[in-house]
């Protein structure tokens, strides 16, 4: 099906790619695609090493896990093929910067009033894009609103041995807009991917069952959990907190 | 020894973002707490033999009633007779009032020294990991406790002193927050330890900022069944 008023704004990362393969297979094409290609061609944000693109060792338990997105996710494939291959119209412009004149004058030259959000990692919507006319609908790595801000799974690992995805509009405060849907699922055994696999299989999950219910509204999006008030914002977890988070035993987690 | 790349440069003057920082594996923590260690060794060595006995440890009580982190803190006589000493008036309200922050930090370091410190002291922590996470700096005076600082921010007195509070709030809050901006506050102090043991006050609350930090590293690593 045809999503003709969501378009996307990817990046060549981890995260787009699986969210655009994700769409792709359950026949959800978005209008358009702005890909922002990184200039100076030097790894950024949310990209993986090359090498480490291609094998992901998972334990039963995570394939399980995986099986239960239901996704089928190839991660040899770059966002540009799967565009191509799906036919969905798209713009590849030399930027990885969101808030960029060139990037801008894409935008609002699009007539679709929705855009999905999926940039480099750590990029901030500011407030030129944020109300330059079209609403952006963002997939938050964490359960919201109870951890918002930034590396927030980490956080719930070591609080809940869970993790968590919710998508929301985004405002000029962060994690502050109305969530649409959320999702709460257990760790992966295998914590080590959780930055680049498991949490783009996750959000691609909720993303998904967001466009789900916006189809099942009768292609409204007065749907969802509302407002996002409370919970705690945290701040990107130091490497030595996130070491004990990841070699931690997931069974003695939480406590 | 692997390098500690978190505190290998000043950090007052090139801060680290610690985005995407690289996964190393179990060794990683034995090099954090090595580094740790030396830094701790490198300023006590420079405090004793200009102050003898600024280092003498003494117990104080965390929560009673608290079964989140049953860490014994320590602090010095030195530093306990400071804070009783330098706390001035009433804490301001961490809803709106302009502050000093040294002013602040005695107040809070008063109120963590006792079992169970008021309300208004949660507020103040948060608002502390706030500015030091954002900015990577603390400055001497907040116009408003949801604004940018403004003065002096290469103060290290008021750098350690608020990696003790920070420290001496685990036991009370079990809150990963205070945890995390004090490990940060701690790389910034164990890349300058040159400068740091130029002062007394920063260097005394520097040294019972990180050993408060590892013992809580420690029973962290303990409860989630990591052996190194």
């Amino acid at each position: 099906m045809r999503l003709d008023d969501i378009a996307i704004v990817a990046a060549e990362t981890n995260r787009s790619q699986v969210y655009l393969q994700a769409l792709v297979q359950y026949e959800l094409y978005p209008n358009f695609v702005l890909v922002m290609v990184n200039p100076d061609r030097q790894r950024r944000p949310g990209q993986k090493e090359i090498e480490s693109q291609t094998q992901i060792k998972t334990t039963d338990q995570d394939e399980t896990l995986i099986e239960q997105f239901d996704i089928k996710y190839n991660p040899a494939e770059t966002v540009v093929a799967t565009l191509q291959r799906s036919g969905i119209p798209y713009l590849a412009i030399e930027s990885a910067d969101i808030n960029s004149d060139p990037v801008y004058y894409e935008i609002t030259h699009r007539n679709e009033s929705v855009f999905i959000y999926s940039g480099y990692g750590g990029g901030i919507l500011k407030k030129r894009v944020l109300s330059c006319g079209k609403r952006w609908l963002h997939v938050h790595g964490g359960y919201l609103p109870d951890y918002k801000g930034s590396t927030t799974n980490y956080y719930s690992l070591l609080r809940e041995n869970c993790c968590g995805a919710s998508s929301l509009w985004l405002e000029s405060k962060i994690d502050a807009g109305p969530i649409l849907l959320r999702h709460k699922v257990e760790a992966p055994q295998n914590r080590k991917s959780i930055d680049y696999d498991f949490d783009s299989l996750l959000r691609a999950r909720v993303l998904l069952d967001t466009i789900e219910g916006y189809l099942t509204n009768g292609m409204n999006w007065n749907f969802g959990v509302g407002v996002c008030t409370g919970g705690e914002t945290y701040y990107i977890m130091h490497p030595l907190l996130r070491h004990i988070a990841v070699l931690g035993d997931p069974a003695l987690s939480g406590q | 020894m692997a390098g500690y790349s978190y505190s290998e440069v000043n950090r007052l003057d090139t801060p680290h973002s610690y985005m995407y920082t690289p996964f190393e594996g179990i060794s990683f923590l034995s090099t954090f707490v090595e580094t740790r260690l030396a830094a701790i060794t490198s300023i006590e060595q420079r405090i004793e033999e200009k102050y003898p006995g600024s280092l003498a440890p003494v117990p104080i009580s965390s929560a009673p009633s608290s079964l989140l982190l049953p860490i014994q803190m320590q602090l010095s006589a030195f530093l306990i007779d400071l804070i009783n000493s330098s706390r001035p008036g009433e804490m301001p309200s961490p809803q709106k009032e302009p502050v000093e922050t040294r002013d602040l930090l005695f107040h809070l370091l008063h109120q963590l020294m006792q079992a169970e410190p008021d309300h208004e002291s949660a507020i103040w922590l948060n608002h502390l990991c706030r500015w030091f996470e954002v900015r990577k700096v603390i400055s001497t005076r907040y116009p408003h406790p949801r604004r940018r600082g403004i003065g002096e921010s290469r103060d290290l007195q008021l750098y350690g002193l608020a990696a003790l509070a920070l420290s001496l709030a685990l036991p009370h809050y079990d809150n990963y927050k205070h945890l995390n901006a004090l490990l940060k506050l701690d790389d910034l102090l164990c890349s300058v330890t040159g400068e740091v043991s130029a002062d007394r006050v920063a260097a005394v609350a520097t040294c019972f900022a990180i050993k408060n930090e590892l013992k809580t590293i420690e029973l962290l690593m303990g409860r989630s069944g990591i052996k190194q």
